[in-house]
């Protein structure tokens, strides 16, 4: 017999004890610390199943969390269900995900769905990509809600059929595994030291499928390799009732996180199909996001810069000021009043810390310090409003998400309210003008706007946009939506 | 909840065994018929002696009845629910009378379930609780637990046993979704079929037709489509098969003077024309309810005339009511109501009809309904009440009132003999589903 038919012999005979082990439930989990389960609850009907099966087949050495995704989610009976569960009550404003996240000690953590049904043998093999390859340190196993290659819609009738095709399953592929660019299922399993580097989930993105695939691609970005298991599967429930809730937002909000244009791409998350950036690596670190409790949705920071044409005492201001924030619903702005003070004293206006007064004296100044305020105080998007003009409460929230989610690098409301029909009526000077009516006005940050002169009434001050700046519009009639699309360097939103 | 099965064959073929492991609170399951040992301790359920079902206490019950044979018993058991299980005609079977009887269980029953799509369709345009018992749906839409065993049950599955429960828990929230649900699978699944077959007349259609029971607008945009791949394909034959469902569209939209003109389009014959006309009437005196649901009658949604006749208070609404009973195959409610107006009918303007039928005073008779040839005897889209009279004596076991409901049609061609004929081929039918079943526990 020579040597290799020796050591081939030799390893075969390895391998089937090996998988006697196994079989028998012999084996621990390749990891001395366990593995914490953070099980997202939404369905009361399957969160005690998707809990019984992961006690059942995930070992001893396993730590559950439960979080309550919804306010409806009757949690007091799980938890007395299931004792040794940490439960994470719902809470409007917290998101629950990175709080129970910050609380895992172990060296592995696992993100799965209420709706996911687990068979013998699942943990261990989802585990061992990360120990062959040491760079491999997301893993999911395939299953109907999985992105791309990874979705498997399999029919099973009973958890005998499933955990008979598992074991088929895992037996044929050897604890085989391959890399993917992206993940996005129902499970998903991750190193606790990739965690504490790529930070929380991002609940901007409104759908976890998202928010999965953007925390992958920020572990890609810190040179982390992905892997799909093609050994494990694992049995992904789906509600009859279709939840299209927040799928738009979410996508619209994914596509302008990694700079992917929504016309040259095809999405279809329903179907699995997610686009990814060509190159992670050469882009920007996205920023992180933190975990624990104070990792409440963030909204962008919004700079909101006022001005006003006539001259207001210090006491006028202030109550135009307090009239603004009362008004505007979002929750993150920073206020900049830029006041032309002329000849006056230096007036005090008391303001929060976050928020700023910038007095200059003369025309000239306080137009170049309009212009040039974004470069002064960083946030993602800067808003021009004026103390005279009359906006609805979600005016703010609306033109910041159109910059936000959009590709234009100036947005124009048509309307300072949405119950506005037409702006034609006030003196709009219509879709093609050079120059446009700064209170109607939001930029990215980053950019100088163009140049701000004098206007006619009812709009005291124009901007000519730069020349280069992609120029989109939100509100008004639609027929002049259309004639936007046409216009060149301009976008409809 | 108990449950009874009467089924058409014998346990080892009975077709809905899954179905059986999926019943919501299941307790005490008995199986009309023989089964062995080893049979009722794998499933769970008992065997019960046809002579047994005599002196049952069928209130405690829910029966799920798939031979339209079983009705008499149906009937005579008095359930707490019945649920149908409708089939296509098998082989050997009459078909006229099995289609007949089944349409009279399922307007018996307080649920119907089948698995035939055709069936679920028609079902559908009857009446408002029934589940289509397949699907092309590949995912798991639902769990249920039976002791060590856990079950991943189907989108049918899944709506199966959220019909049941809502038979017995109406008020819970959400408990008739799943009629919208499973048409919106359906409707969807066809959708999707249009784009992988842009030229299939066929799978237009019933794209529109979910669609439309859905309320969906989209509906008219896919029959539109339908229709023109018929007329490309030289199917000039399909006036009445699709355009006229664009009168249904139009109407359930509330564009009743468009559905009226699209109707008038495929009204050929006398009893058409004079439909036409009447609904042309009613729309000039702005009686939009009668004319919705005379619209919906002619695209044959049954249930939906009905909806909308059951809420109109108008005397007129009373002989159009009727006769979408009797098309709806529900006759005890076509004859309580012909009972109830025979019984005002000493109140003044009360046109009595002969053959026992009543129309109130103002109220046009429907252009279907119709004085059977050399009789006095009123027919109701071809269908005379004595006769319904007769089949529903008949059903409830009283075999004398039956004939002589029947012998009032005698004159009318040799109609009671064709009966008679009908009365025997029941009861032998009766006879062979109780003697299969006799001979399984012998």
């Amino acid at each position: 017999m020579s040597y290799e038919s020796d050591y081939s012999a030799s390893i075969e005979r390895l391998a089937g004890r090996y998988r006697y082990l196994e079989q028998e439930g012999l084996l621990p989990l390749p990891v001395k610390d366990g593995v914490t389960l953070v099980v997202l609850l939404r369905h009361a009907g399957w969160a005690a199943e998707c809990l019984n099966l992961l006690h059942q087949h995930s070992g001893a050495s396993v730590t559950l969390i439960g979080v309550a995704m919804n306010r409806d989610f009757p949690l007091p009976p799980l938890a007395e269900a299931f004792p040794g569960v940490t439960c994470i009550p719902y809470e409007s404003g917290n998101d629950g995900v990175n709080e129970a996240l910050a609380y895992a000690g172990t060296s592995y953590v696992a993100l799965i769905e209420d709706t996911v049904m687990v068979s013998p043998g699942w943990i261990g093999h989802l585990l061992w990509p990360s120990i062959d390859v040491p760079a491999v340190q997301v893993i999911a196993p395939r299953s109907s809600t999985e992105l791309g290659e990874g979705r498997e819609q399999l029919h099973f009738g009973t958890d005998l059929e499933l955990s008979a095709y598992v074991s088929h399953s895992l037996g044929r592929q050897q604890g085989g595994w391959h890399e993917v660019e992206v993940l996005g299922g129902s499970c998903l399993i991750f190193t606790r030291e990739l965690l504490l580097r790529v930070g929380g989930f991002d609940p901007g993105l409104v759908r976890r499928q998202l928010m999965v695939a953007d925390w992958c691609l920020r572990a890609r970005q810190l040179g982390i390799r992905l892997a799909l298991s093609d050994a494990v599967y694992v049995h992904s429930l789906h509600p009859l009732e279709v939840d299209h809730e927040g799928k738009q937002e979410g996508e619209q909000a994914y596509l302008a996180k990694w700079g992917l244009d929504a016309s040259a791409v095809k999405m279809d998350t329903d179907a699995g199909i997610l686009p990814v950036p060509a190159d992670v690596s050469i882009l920007l670190p996205r920023p992180g996001i933190p975990l624990g409790r104070s990792a409440v949705a963030p909204v962008p920071l919004v700079t909101a810069v006022v001005f006003s044409d006539e001259i207001l005492t210090s006491g006028q201001s202030l109550r135009s000021l307090q009239r603004l924030q009362e008004q505007q619903s979002y929750g993150n702005i920073r206020w900049v009043w830029v006041r032309d003070i002329r000849s006056e004293a230096l007036p005090e206006i008391a303001v929060r810390e976050q928020d700023a007064v910038i007095a200059v004296q003369g025309e000239k100044s306080w137009l170049h310090a309009l212009e040039n305020v974004s470069a002064l105080y960083g946030s993602e998007i800067v808003v021009y409003l004026s103390a005279s003009a009359d906006y609805d409460t979600h005016y703010v929230e609306r033109i910041a998400g159109a910059v936000r989610h959009g590709s234009a690098d100036l947005v124009v409301s048509r309307t300072g309210s949405a119950m506005e029909e037409t702006a034609t009526d006030h003196g709009w000077p219509g879709p093609t003008a050079k120059k446009l009516p700064l209170e109607r006005i939001a930029h990215r940050s980053g950019i100088v706007p163009g140049r701000i002169t004098r206007g006619e009434p009812p709009y005291s001050l124009l901007l000519a946009p730069g020349p280069s700046l992609a120029i989109g519009y939100i509100g008004g009639p639609p027929e002049l939506n259309a004639s936007n699309m046409q216009a060149g360097g301009e976008v409809c939103l | 909840m108990n449950y009874l099965i009467l089924s058409r064959v014998s346990w080892e073929e009975y077709p809905y065994k899954r179905l059986l492991d999926l019943l919501p609170e299941r307790a005490d399951i008995c199986f009309a018929g023989g089964m062995t040992p080893e049979q009722q301790a794998c499933s769970g359920i008992r065997p019960v002696a046809l002579t047994e079902l005599n002196t049952w206490d069928g209130g405690s019950f829910t029966l799920l009845v798939s031979s339209p044979y079983w009705l008499p018993d149906v009937l005579a058991l008095q359930p707490a629910y019945t649920v149908a299980l409708l089939e296509p005609c098998p082989e050997g079977e009459n078909e006229i009378m099995w289609e007949k009887y089944s349409a009279l269980l399922a307007a018996r029953a307080d649920l119907v379930g089948t698995v035939s799509e055709r069936l679920y369709l028609e079902q559908n345009l009857c009446r408002p609780r029934v589940v289509y018992l397949s699907g092309d749906y590949p995912l798991s839409c639902g769990l249920l637990r039976r002791g060590e065993r856990l079950f991943f049950l189907s989108d049918y599955e899944e709506v199966w046993t959220r019909a049941l429960t809502g038979l017995w828990q109406p008020a819970c929230s959400g408990a008739g979704d799943w009629l919208v649900i499973q048409r919106r699978l359906r409707a969807d699944f066809y959708v999707s079929m249009c784009g992988k077959m842009p030229h299939q007349p066929t799978v237009h259609y019933l794209a529109a037709t979910y669609l439309y029971l859905l309320g969906d607008e989209a509906a008219e945009r896919y029959l539109a489509k339908s229709f023109e791949l018929m007329l490309l394909h030289d199917y000039t034959d399909c006036l009445h098969s699709h355009y006229r469902f664009f009168s249904a569209i139009e109407a359930k939209k509330g564009n009743l003077a468009l559905a009226v003109a699209q109707y008038e389009i495929t009204a050929f014959t006398e009893e058409e024309r004079s439909t036409a006309v009447q609904m042309r009437r009613w729309l000039d005196s702005g009686d939009s309810g009668l004319l919705q649901a005379e619209l919906y009658r002619v695209n044959e949604d049954v249930a939906e005339a009905i909806r909308v006749l059951e809420n109109l208070s108008c005397p007129e609404a009373q002989p159009l009511l009727l006769q979408n009973y009797i098309a709806s195959f529900q006759w005890e409610k076509a004859l309580q109501l012909q009972r109830l107006a025979a019984l005002s009918s000493s109140e003044a303007g009360v046109i009595p009809l002969p053959g026992g039928a009543v129309l109130q005073g103002g109220g046009m008779p429907p252009a279907s309904t119709a004085l059977l040839a050399g009789t006095e005897i009123p027919s109701y889209g071809g269908v005379q009440l004595p006769v319904i009279e007769g089949t529903m004596h008949l059903l409830h076991g009283r075999r004398h009132a039956a004939i002589r409901s029947f012998l009032r049609v005698a004159g009318a061609g040799g109609e009671a003999r064709t009966l008679f004929a009908e009365m025997a081929d029941l009861e032998e039918a009766a006879g062979r589903l109780k003697g299969g079943a006799d001979d399984e526990q012998g």
